[in-house]
């Protein structure tokens, strides 16, 4: 730790963006745990339990050839996995190996994908590399189905370049017409990758200064192995992680941890995750949620059980739509996410989420109960509760003082000390966490 | 002062009362926004889950399996399906969709019908119209997926069930390296 900040406060902000945020429980674990073991946790998802969560799963009958379930199965497990960060990793190359069904037209393909996101999230690069390959559903997506020795198609060798590894200026033309020709003839038929020898160029091929009868295996092979894509991939986690605007000695480090570790995912993100700058103030309350953060971060925080059926279409009109990104370059992020329209959304969904039509009121605790529970007696306990809770306590002294006279008036807005039956506390309760959830901080993680 | 003691204590005990009954005694509740113990075993759920229990109901009512003979949509992913398989299942399916559009397109008609409002005489017909039209969809989508099921293997029927389960290994997808050895092999596949 680099600063004064407490342990529990720097595990908080790790969860935030490790993860989608915590469940009051969940969050009194990893502090238990410390911040270094629960990094150890959050980095080891195979040595979790979740078998808890696959047993949800199954009771929900998702159809996953059916794209809005698709969308609600990877709702549920982001929201209800114990291995937050295995979920945030694939939603991360989910961004960066971005695959529209729009295109694809293949649920089934695309949870396929989504699947080999997770399988691969904290392993060598090179092994995601090769499996994203010959995945069915980035063939179809970059067009390689079409790359034959007669007529090369360029889509998946110039991509694999410029958005997947190296970067745009670190590659030539001749280089996407070598690595094209490289990738000729790998195709996909219903059982999966193929293939097509006789459509395969044998030619000698020079790419990046290698000369040899070159196939994709070894195009991937040698992309992987260049230090600047070690860099391109520290500086898009350090991007997606850490701040909008990255660090350029921070990804200097982690970039230099993909060789030395010889392309670990996973010892990239234990440098991140441990890196001063990430536990310094810059860098906390210093991101812009996603969408995905912002909507699971709510549902985990507030503990929503019932999970409103739209959530999918919720998350695409805030510019997030899952299984379709906007275009091979995924989602720009940071202040993108960001517009008068996609604002307005953030706002509805705070509405939405705590008023009656997200969980059935009358079936729900009272907000007495909250109150007694909590041990919350006035108005201020109450609002630096919701602080807390919402938005780690980082608000303004002026925005305290404007909620706490909320709270403690009545529903007429006259001041009152009298205590309030259950409705109107309950309306109070509701109001101060929508007012929380609509402030500033509240879009920051 | 001694006087005035007993009525303080009298007054505390009496707010301290009204306190903790409005307050509530449980001390399970996590807070407001969590769901009962009860429903659902208490696991988080989507809320349209009543919807589709609901439809599951109708459909074991009914008898039928109308929303559970998979689609072209859904047959046409099977991975292990062959060139010749989907060729002769899109001819099936193709048939399936002529032979039920004049069916299909007279319950639509009902429905729009229904929904501009039919007079309580015509009530018991309307239905037993409409129960009779959904029977012969029913019977001619059980044929559509009794010729399917001649055309797919078990193995094949099972990897549509998985599929729709979510449990077919997606490394089925992926993990095949191209090596020579397994090229020829899926080579001599294809070519079968």
């Amino acid at each position: 730790m680099v600063n004064t900040k407490d342990s529990s406060f720097w595990t908080n902000h790790l969860l935030r963006r490790a993860g989608f945020g915590t469940t009051p429980d969940e969050l009194k674990h990893y502090v238990q745990l410390g911040y270094n073991k629960a990094l150890n946790e959050l980095l080891n998802p195979k040595q979790i339990d979740n078998s808890q969560l696959e047993t949800n799963i199954q009771k929900q009958n998702f159809d996953y050839t059916n794209l809005d379930e698709l969308k609600r199965w990877w709702i549920y497990r982001m929201a209800f996995t114990k291995c937050p960060l295995e979920e945030k990793m694939t939603l991360f190359w989910h961004g960066h190996f971005a695959t529209s069904d729009r295109k694809v037209k293949n649920p089934y393909a695309m949870y396929g994908q989504n699947q080999l996101f997770r399988k691969y999230a904290f392993g060598r690069f090179d092994d995601l590399l090769m499996a994203i390959s010959k995945d069915p559903a980035m063939i179809i997506w970059l067009d390689n189905q079409q790359n034959r020795q007669s007529s090369p198609n360029e889509n998946y060798a110039r991509e694999i370049m410029e958005l997947f590894t190296l970067g745009i200026g670190n590659y030539t033309e001749k280089d996407v017409k070598e690595a094209a020709r490289a990738f000729t003839g790998w195709t996909t038929l219903p059982d999966g990758f193929f293939l097509r020898s006789n459509q395969h160029d044998y030619g000698y091929k020079t790419f990046l200064g290698v000369t040899g009868n070159l196939n994709g295996t070894d195009i991937i092979k040698i992309l992987a192995s260049q230090r600047v894509t070690g860099h391109f991939l520290a500086n898009k986690l350090v991007k997606f992680f850490v701040a909008d605007d990255p660090d350029s000695g921070m990804v200097n480090r982690i970039a230099q941890v993909y060789i030395d570790s010889n392309h670990s995912i996973k010892a990239m993100l234990h440098a991140l995750f441990s890196d001063p700058v990430f536990l310094s103030e810059k860098a906390y309350h210093a991101k812009i949620k996603s969408p995905a953060e912002l909507v699971i971060g709510s549902v985990k925080l507030l503990q929503v059980k019932t999970l409103d059926h739209n959530l999918p279409k919720i998350m695409a009109s805030m510019g997030q739509d899952l299984f379709a990104p906007p275009n091979v370059k995924g989602w720009d992020g940071g202040k993108a996410w960001i517009a008068t329209d996609t604002m307005m959304e953030r706002f509805n969904f705070a509405s939405l989420i705590t008023s009656n039509k997200f969980n059935r009121l009358e079936q729900y605790t009272s907000a007495s109960d909250l109150m007694y529970k909590q041990g919350l007696r006035n108005a201020r306990q109450v609002v630096n509760y919701f602080a807390e809770l919402l938005v780690d306590g980082d608000m303004p002294q002026s925005t305290y003082t404007t909620l706490t006279n909320y709270m403690s008036s009545n529903s007429t807005g006259t001041k009152t000390t009298k205590i309030m039956d259950n409705q109107t506390l309950d309306a109070k309760l509701r109001g101060v966490v929508h007012l929380i959830m609509t402030l500033p901080t509240y879009q920051l993680c | 002062m001694l006087k005035i003691l007993p009525c303080i204590f009298g007054l505390l005990i009496l707010i301290t009362s009204t306190f903790c009954s409005a307050y509530g005694q449980d001390a399970t509740a996590p807070n407001i926004f969590s769901e009962p113990q009860s429903e659902n075993e208490n696991i988080p759920v989507f809320s349209d889950n009543k919807k589709r229990a609901a439809k599951k109901r109708l459909n074991d009512t009914l008898g039928s399996n109308i929303d559970k003979i998979p689609n072209w949509q859904q047959v046409k992913m099977i991975p292990s399906l062959s060139g010749q398989q989907k060729r002769q299942l899109n001819v099936l399916y193709k048939q399936s969709r002529e032979e039920l559009k004049p069916l299909l397109d007279e319950l639509k008609a009902m429905k729009t019908q229904n929904s501009q409002g039919i007079t309580p005489g015509q009530n018991i017909d309307f239905r037993n119209k409409a129960i009779d039209i959904r029977e012969q969809i029913v019977s001619s989508r059980q044929k559509l997926w009794s010729n399917v099921s001649n055309i797919l293997t078990d193995k094949q029927i099972k990897e549509l069930d998985q599929m729709k389960q979510g449990t077919l290994t997606p490394a089925t997808f992926n993990d095949q390296s191209p090596t020579a050895a397994n090229m020829m092999k899926k080579r001599r596949r294809f070519i079968q």
